[in-house]
């Protein structure tokens, strides 16, 4: 008996601690969830100042600062509004990401950064973007032309119809180098020469024609093109899209390689979960020309929060588990011509609430590197069925 | 490449022969008789008859055939029935001036169609594009007769600036040129239009803007050679037209050209002179095309590379 009623005072006096380890545990996570917070903001306010405004010579800190854009395109039948209020920041050496399906408006996105976007009938209605502070809205034509192939490349979905079928590889890399560096013919040749090497064509076959390419082949010359004059800002518009599985990873491996080697940011276009795993260090959901949920690789992969995001991660193969089905998103995107008031992805997802058709999620972070845009948060106890899986 | 050029003229022979037959056969067909043109309409039936047998009319046309195919073959393209004068020399005594023309008429149409052609589509569905449109559809509806005596009632009767007719140094050359030019111009400018339209579509042009390559150097370096192949094509054929004979504009300006020398001959049922002349017109024909041909390997890659297949 005695036995019994110590043994209950010892079981009492560990709860009683227990709790109290407890209840300072989550005080202390608390304090520190405030604090990261406060330094999110921080942060979050010094790069709201303008590069021009912080210590005048010093670098900006982003590479590319693309702020509130909304692009459209003009049509007799239609307007449809591709991009709609899209902010993305990307800092040197970093790689993101920019995740959608079809017609989310990933391209034009990229388009816009090199103010590319066929004219008519794309029209930039509003927002900023800025390549090394230097906002690209507000240059001239020729200050433009400056920028592109030198600061900003674009290497295209294509590499079949990428190229010119008239002027052999050799000149059309050389072309981009003639352009943006004060050198002779021979000189650009020369560098031409030393691009196709790096990226692992004979030097001999520069004078050869795009036809007498492979396709592999073929996007390696893009790439080439792309970093003849080692650009600080490397956009990749679905680079292996077209490319078969084998040459698809040649060319990743290669992208990669030389991203490391130049320190090349990057911004990397594919709706390919397995490519931004591999070569990304943050990713940008983009769904209805909005991101949707932007983290780091881990943020995003392993702490999904947008319910699209996870909707693509159940579209993918589950390798484990080979007898699976695919959960494939219900519906198709919802007509950018026309746009609903709420949230764009409420028609397709299973945690739709009335709240949600509404209006427009706000970005909610929910630490220093990632944030969504999703009404189900406002409850704070809200989680994705992936979420609770990944515990 | 040479060896390309070399099977093209191989294969001219057997063209040339096939051309042989069929105008001999054509003209054999034609209704009338040289025998009446040339005696005369007075001449008695023993008369004809016995111009008929001179010129060996009375024998079937196998022989008859095969008697010109073997001359032929001696390199003598026989003599004019009318005339008899030899169709050789008769032939290349009226090129010059056909030559002259067809260089005249193109030059003015090259000269004006290519920049108007990309004019109008880089600026697509504005004012400029509206009023190519409507030069190129004036330009191809004209009938070339009425516009070439217009330019000589203006230019040569009121204003006395060029000579009215014949073929007499540059100055006489004008006139018959724009006649002839201005169907060509308008018909490249809209081949070049719908050429450009379509090439700088292309992806390989929206790689070329992200080099960095200025408005010029898209449109003239990048998009101009990828959409020169049709325009060489038209350009081409309508310069062999030109050159065996416009014969509305050569009796327009009186002009000594191939064109007046064949009709001639058709209308007086002279095989000898139409057949020599349809041969050689169609030998230049071909050897034009060849040169369009090789013009094609030079402006796109991958033509020269099936060329050396």
């Amino acid at each position: 008996m005695e036995e019994n009623k110590v043994l209950d005072e010892v079981k009492e006096v560990a709860e009683d601690t227990a709790k109290e380890v407890k209840d300072a545990a989550e005080n202390a996570a608390a304090e520190v969830a405030e604090a990261a917070e406060k330094t999110a903001e921080e942060i979050k306010d010094t790069a709201d100042v303008p590069a021009s405004e912080q210590d005048g010579k010093a670098a900006p800190e982003y590479v590319l600062e693309i702020d509130d854009l909304y692009v459209e395109y003009d049509t007799e039948d239609a307007l449809v509004k591709a991009v709609n209020g899209l902010n993305l920041k990307l800092r040197h050496g970093e790689t993101v990401g920019l995740v959608g399906e079809t017609g989310a408006g990933k391209t034009t996105t990229a388009l816009s950064i090199l103010r590319l976007v066929p004219d008519p009938p794309g029209v930039i209605k509003s927002g900023s973007i800025k390549v090394e502070g230097q906002n690209v809205m507000e240059l001239s034509e020729a200050a433009m032309q400056e920028i592109r192939g030198n600061d900003v490349a674009m290497i295209f979905q294509d590499p079949m119809t990428a190229l010119n079928p008239v002027f052999t590889v050799g000149e059309q890399i050389a072309e981009t180098i003639r352009l943006h560096t004060d050198c002779t013919k021979d000189e650009a040749d020369e560098k031409a020469g030393d691009m196709l090497e790096v990226v692992g064509i004979p030097r001999a076959r520069g004078n050869e024609f795009p036809h007498q390419f492979s396709g592999g082949m073929k996007q390696r010359v893009v790439i080439a093109i792309a970093l003849a004059c080692n650009p600080k800002l490397l956009i990749a518009d679905e680079p292996t899209t077209a490319l078969d599985v084998t040459i698809q990873a040649q060319v990743l491996d290669i992208m990669r390689g030389l991203k490391d080697q130049f320190n090349t940011s990057m911004i990397m276009i594919t709706h390919d979960l397995g490519i931004v795993a591999e070569t990304c260090d943050s990713v940008a959901i983009i769904y209805a020309g909005r991101i949707v949920e932007y983290g780091t690789l881990v943020d995003v992969f392993k702490h999904t929060l947008h319910p699209y995001t996870e909707g693509l991660f159940n579209s993918l193969p589950n390798i484990h588990n080979r007898t699976a089905k695919l959960k494939p998103i219900k519906g198709l995107m919802c007509d950018p011509s026309n746009l609903p008031v709420g949230c764009p992805f409420a028609d397709r997802c299973n945690y739709v609430t009335d709240a949600c058709k509404e209006k427009l999620p706000e970005q909610r972070y929910v630490s220093d590197t990632h944030y969504v845009c999703c009404t189900a948060y406002d409850d704070p106890n809200f989680r994705l069925e992936r979420s609770k899986e990944n515990g | 490449m040479w060896r390309f050029i070399l099977k093209r003229l191989i294969m001219l022979i057997p063209v040339l022969f096939g051309v042989a037959l069929i105008v001999y056969f054509i003209m054999d067909l034609t209704p009338g008789d040289p025998a009446v043109i040339i005696a005369g309409e007075d001449a008695t039936p023993e008369q004809r008859e016995a111009i008929r047998e001179e010129l060996g009319l009375n024998d079937p046309f196998i022989v008859r055939y095969g008697r010109y195919m073997f001359n032929l073959f001696r390199g003598d393209m026989g003599r004019s029935m009318l005339s008899k004068v030899d169709v050789f020399p008769t032939y290349f005594q009226k090129l010059p001036a056909s030559l002259a023309l067809a260089f005249g008429s193109i030059i003015v149409a090259l000269l004006l169609s290519i920049p108007l052609g990309v004019l109008s589509a880089t600026h697509q569905n504005t004012w400029v594009d509206t009023l190519c449109t409507i030069i190129g559809m004036l330009g191809m509806s004209m009938p070339n007769f009425w516009l070439g005596m217009m330019l000589i009632i203006a230019f040569s009767n009121k204003l006395g600036w060029f000579p009215s007719g014949g073929f007499d140094g540059l100055k006489s050359l004008i006139l018959p040129s724009i006649t002839e030019g201005v169907f060509l111009l308008a018909l490249i400018m809209r081949n070049t239009r719908s050429s450009m339209l379509d090439v700088i579509r292309q992806d390989y042009i929206v790689t070329a803007k992200a080099k960095g390559v200025n408005r010029r150097g898209i449109i003239w370096h990048h998009a101009f050679r990828n959409a020169l192949i049709p325009i060489i094509t038209v350009a081409g054929m309508n310069f062999a037209y030109v050159l065996c004979g416009p014969v509305l504009t050569e009796t327009v300006f009186s002009w000594p050209g191939v064109g007046r020398l064949v009709y001639d001959g058709i209308t007086k049922t002279d095989t000898q002179l139409v057949t020599g002349c349809l041969i050689l017109s169609c030998m230049f024909v071909s050897v034009i095309n060849l040169v369009v041909d090789i013009i094609y390997a030079f402006v796109d890659p991958r033509i020269k590379a099936q060329y050396s297949k």
